[in-house]
């Protein structure tokens, strides 16, 4: 007898089906018959005296067959859930101790997965903390918010005050709106004062938002009135950083702008609105813009249980048109429109591009898989033999199957641990393209989510990679293996059709990744070619907001900003500076409604909505904005003179097309006096690069002074040198007034520009990261067809084929299926191209040069693939290629 | 099995198994063979017994079946001792000694 050793030892008893075990009675009955008969005719009786005296000794076959039976499928169940947990621990084993013999293709393929499972990890956890987690308020489904909007601009911005108010009274659906304006304050401490970006809000904000108070209480009515003592509520930042987390608070004083102030509570910053506010203060109306034309508050709203937007929406229209009807000088053509607050806070456009990057990083993961396929269906044939003799020693094919997907699951698994920390690292690098402030709550960590995401992208690959190879694997011609058939040229055979079908799915997938990151590129390349109005070489700008308590009244600031302005001139190297109220791309702008004298002064017609600046003399040149007709501001543009207006571009076309605007008159309504037009200058882009500007007004500074402004400075060089001396220049003039915002001007425009360049930047890695993994692909198939091959070829050049014909002849049949898959990539592509449209800037989602350039490209790299093995095969010597096999 | 060999306490084809296969793996017609050349035929091992009693050990777990090629290539399944199973082979074989000890005393002894 033998003893069983190795490789049989390692497949025990496996699980099976009571037929099985059946059968295995059955054989082993069988056996023992066989063999006493046999026995028996060595005796010296005839075969079938033999089998029946054999029989006959055993005894009592049936009644053992039974209980053998019975016994066995005791054992088996026994067995079971031990016997499932040693499979799998052997399988594991054996896996590990496998791959860790045949670095050569475990290493390839943990880092393929590894690239695709970080890309997805990377877009996900953006997903999940842009998309998926809940707002730090109360039931969020139901806080809106309510804007105006300039009806024939399409414009929604801000609401005034006289609005806002009569909403409040007016409403039956909402049921409570809140108004804020973000500003910050000077908070002076110990030793020194810091600017604290805040906001100034109606007193309920806190209770709409479904806010609790960390310490003490929120705003009331009381708080909010004219003469009210000053309070102030603190965030919890501010708490911790500038008063030590005192649990008294409470009752202390914080001195903001010269003010002091009582705190009354602490919230949490998470919850901040607007976003980076740190500190709060009643609006406390009284010296405010409190015009019906002025907008300049935002706003948040409650729904009342149960109350539909569309019920809101109904609401608001009528209570638009009865504000219409009752103050046409400033309501008529405007509306109000109503968001959700996550439409606000996200952007609308933010869930159609969450979308969209899963889907391309999706694409990736299946190329991933693909590739991954493709090693494992070449490792599949490799093993043939060994995978046959455990065949041969009654391993079932789901055995099999188990064993091999438990490497591939191993292989998953490695490649989801390196690719989380690939992902984690690439995410790192992707938040820094952003510079927007993002708010307080949106933070960026694994959660529960995250790391089942990451669990089920691992099992996935494992089984889309995995399955189809192993099936295939499982089920080798036996006769073949056992008779020891060189692995050589017929090693692949049966895989060869599969291999290139996968590698035609990536060339697909690639091809559609590539026309969006070229329709991505070219987008942000038009709208940085784009010019936004003023020039941003050696320029530089500074925000600044004077503190309300010293600079009170008009005078003073204007006081300031002649000081400030004669001090940072007197700096070397700086050509030319200017004051300007806000400055452009900024994300702040203010929309006022104008008469125009001819055109709409009576009463009933509703002014045009322009867009209003307030600026010093010399902001123009400073910033670059050439003047196209008449003059700018100048010292005597001041309160004793006339009120004059310089315009832009645009609103010249749309008021005065057929006339000269220098001398015509305007004025905004409410107002008494007329102002003139001195001065065109070119269109400034406000909103941003891809919105063409629209009418934009400037008063000089003089005539309507105000504390919040943006510097702008001309250098002779680079800006960031003069960065110092400014600061300083403006400490001269008053320490108490701190410079925030300060950037240079080109910085200004490509912050501006930050989505549409990192849309570009995450699209294109996607491709090049898909076009590299299908072009390993290519070169792949192509190399392992041609070594099948290598007999063939040889042959050929024997008999008499040129080389390079031979390279021809390899080329030209990958070529054939290279062009196909990008034929139906093109075709796809095509169609899903459309569901960027939104995105793009200055090029069609069907741009001709896009996609041909793509096919170009991808077809160049896999033409390379291809090529590279090609040649080398056909440098075979013939002599040996025709020993082969 | 011949007539004049003893009928087989229950119990006892345990142990013999136990025992056999305490050197090396073997398949059930090795066992049966052997036990008859080792007791010369003595011991009336029925085959269908036999079978039984290996199912019924291998339950218990104190043998383990496993499926190999035989000296003819044949599929056969081989038995083995498992640690449970030589545990038991000890006790049991103390038994044994006690009990024969016992009986062998009693028969051994003289008249009272």
């Amino acid at each position: 007898m033998k003893r069983t050793t190795g490789i049989r030892r390692a497949f025990r008893l496996p699980l099976r089906a009571s037929r099985q075990v059946r059968r295995e009675v059955e054989d082993e009955f069988r056996f023992h018959l066989d063999m006493r008969a046999a026995e028996l005719a060595r005796g010296g009786l005839s075969p079938d005296q033999a089998h029946d005296e054999a029989r006959r000794r055993f005894g009592d076959l049936q009644g053992a067959r039974r209980y053998c039976y019975q016994q066995s499928v005791v054992r088996e169940r026994g067995r079971r859930s031990v016997d499932w947990l040693a499979d799998l621990a052997h399988d594991l084993r054996l896996s590990v101790r496998n791959l860790r013999r045949a670095p050569g293709f475990a290493i390839p393929a943990v880092l393929t997965l590894a690239i695709g499972i970080g890309a997805n990890t990377l877009v996900f956890v953006l997903v999940n903390s842009i998309m998926l987690r809940p707002f730090p308020y109360e039931d969020p489904e139901h806080l809106v918010v309510v804007s105006s909007t300039d009806v024939e601009l399409g414009r929604s911005g801000p609401l005034s005050l006289p609005d806002f108010y009569d909403i409040r009274s007016e409403t039956e659906t909402l049921q409570d709106i809140s108004v804020w304006d973000w500003e910050p304050f000077n908070l002076r401490g110990e030793d020194e004062t810091v600017l604290v970006p805040g906001g100034r809000v109606t007193y309920s904000l806190f209770q709409v938002l479904g806010v609790e108070p960390l310490l003490g209480r929120l705003f009331t009515s009381e708080d909010d009135r004219q003469g009210a003592d000053a309070v102030v509520i603190l965030g919890d930042g501010v708490w911790r950083n500038r008063f030590g987390a005192d649990p008294e608070v409470i009752g202390r004083t914080a001195t903001l702008d010269g003010v002091s102030r009582t705190v009354i509570g602490v919230v949490p910053d998470a919850a901040a609105i607007p976003e980076d506010a740190r500190i709060w203060i009643p609006l406390a109306l009284g010296r405010e813009a409190t015009s019906r034309g002025q907008h300049w508050v935002q706003s948040v709203a409650r729904l009342k249980p149960g109350v539909t937007m569309t019920k809101v929406r109904a609401e608001l229209d009528l209570i638009g048109g009865r504000l219409a009807a009752e103050y046409p000088g400033t309501n008529v053509g405007r509306s109000f429109a109503v968001e959700s607050i996550r439409d606000v806070l996200l952007g609308t456009d933010t869930r159609p591009l969450m979308l969209l990057m899963l889907g391309s990083v999706g694409f990736l993961l299946l190329i991933v898989c693909a590739n991954v396929a493709n090693l494992l269906l070449v490792r599949g044939s490799a093993r043939e033999r060994e995978v046959g003799v455990r065949v041969a020693l009654g391993a079932t094919r789901g055995r099999i199957v188990r064993l091999l997907l438990a490497e591939t699951g191993i292989l998953a698994v490695c490649g989801g641990l390196l690719g989380y920390a690939i992902g984690r690292l690439g995410l790192r690098g992707v938040l820094t393209m952003i510079p927007a402030a993002l708010p307080p709550w949106m933070t960026f960590e694994a959660d529960r989510r995250v790391l089942l995401f990451v669990a089920g992208a691992v099992i996935a690959s494992a089984l889309l990679a995995g399955l189809a190879p192993a099936f295939q694997a499982a089920r080798p011609d036996i006769n073949r293996v056992l008779k020891g058939a060189s692995r050589g040229a017929s090693g692949y055979r049966g895989t060869g059709r599969t291999r290139s079908t996968l590698v035609a799915a990536e060339l697909v997938l690639s091809m559609v990744l590539l026309v969006a990151a070229g329709l991505m590129i070219r987008s942000f390349l038009s709208v940085s070619a784009v010019s936004p109005g003023f020039a941003t070489d050696n320029r530089m700008m500074a925000s600044m907001t004077l503190p309300r308590s010293k600079y009170g009244e008009a005078a003073a600031q204007l006081r300031f900003v002649d000081d400030a302005l004669e001090t940072v001139r007197g700096v070397p190297d700086v050509v030319s500076a200017g004051i300007v109220d806000r400055f452009p791309m900024r994300g702040s702008r203010n929309t006022v409604s104008i008469i125009v004298q001819g055109q709409n002064e009576a009463v009933a017609d509703r002014g045009p909505g322009v867009q209003w600046n307030v600026s010093s003399p010399g902001y123009f040149s400073a910033s670059g904005v050439p003047l196209l007709r008449g003059r700018t501001f100048t010292r005597g543009d001041d309160t004793t003179g006339l009120a004059v207006a310089v315009i832009n571009q645009r609103m010249a076309a749309s008021l005065w097309a057929d006339s000269d605007p220098l001398g015509q008159r305007l004025k905004l309504s409410g107002e008494s006096g007329w102002t003139e037009v001195v001065g065109v200058v070119a269109d400034i882009r406000h909103d941003g690069l891809a919105s063409e500007a629209g009418p934009q007004m400037y008063r000089p500074f003089a005539q309507s002074a105000t504390t919040r402004m943006s510097l702008v400075v001309h250098g002779i060089s680079d800006p960031g040198l003069l960065v110092e001396s400014v600061r300083a220049a403006i400490q001269e003039v008053d320490p108490d007034v701190a410079l925030y915002d300060v950037l240079r001007l080109d910085e200004v425009v490509s912050e501006a520009t930050w989505g549409p360049r990192f849309l570009a930047q995450m699209f294109w890695g996607f491709a090049a990261i898909a076009v590299f993994l299908a072009t390993i692909g290519v070169y792949g198939v192509v190399s392992s067809a041609v070594s099948q091959r290598t007999r063939e070829l040889g042959i050929r050049v024997v008999l008499g084929a040129r080389r390079r014909n031979l390279v021809r002849l390899v080329v030209r049949q990958t070529m054939t299926i290279v062009i196909s898959a990008l034929a139906v990539g093109l075709a796809i592509a095509l169609i899903m191209s459309r569901l960027l449209r939104s995105f793009l800037y200055g090029v069609e989602s069907g741009d001709a040069a896009t996609f041909g350039l793509a096919a170009v490209v991808l077809g160049g790299a896999a033409l390379t693939a291809a090529y590279m093995p090609a040649r080398r095969a056909a440098q075979v010597n013939p002599i040996v290629a025709l020993r082969e096999e | 099995m011949s007539a004049k060999s003893l009928e087989l306490l229950k119990g006892t084809v345990d142990v013999l198994i136990l025992k056999t296969l305490s050197w090396n793996p073997m398949h059930g017609f090795s066992i049966s063979n052997w036990i008859r050349d080792t007791t010369d035929g003595t011991l009336g091992l029925e085959d269908a017994a036999l079978y039984q009693a290996l199912h019924r050990l291998e339950r218990k777990g104190w043998i383990e079946g496993e499926w190999g090629l035989s000296d003819n290539n044949r599929r056969a399944k081989y038995y083995h001792l498992t640690g449970k199973g030589r545990a038991q082979l000890k006790a049991q074989t103390a038994v044994w000694d006690r009990y024969a000890k016992a009986v062998f005393t009693v028969l051994g002894a003289a008249q009272p």
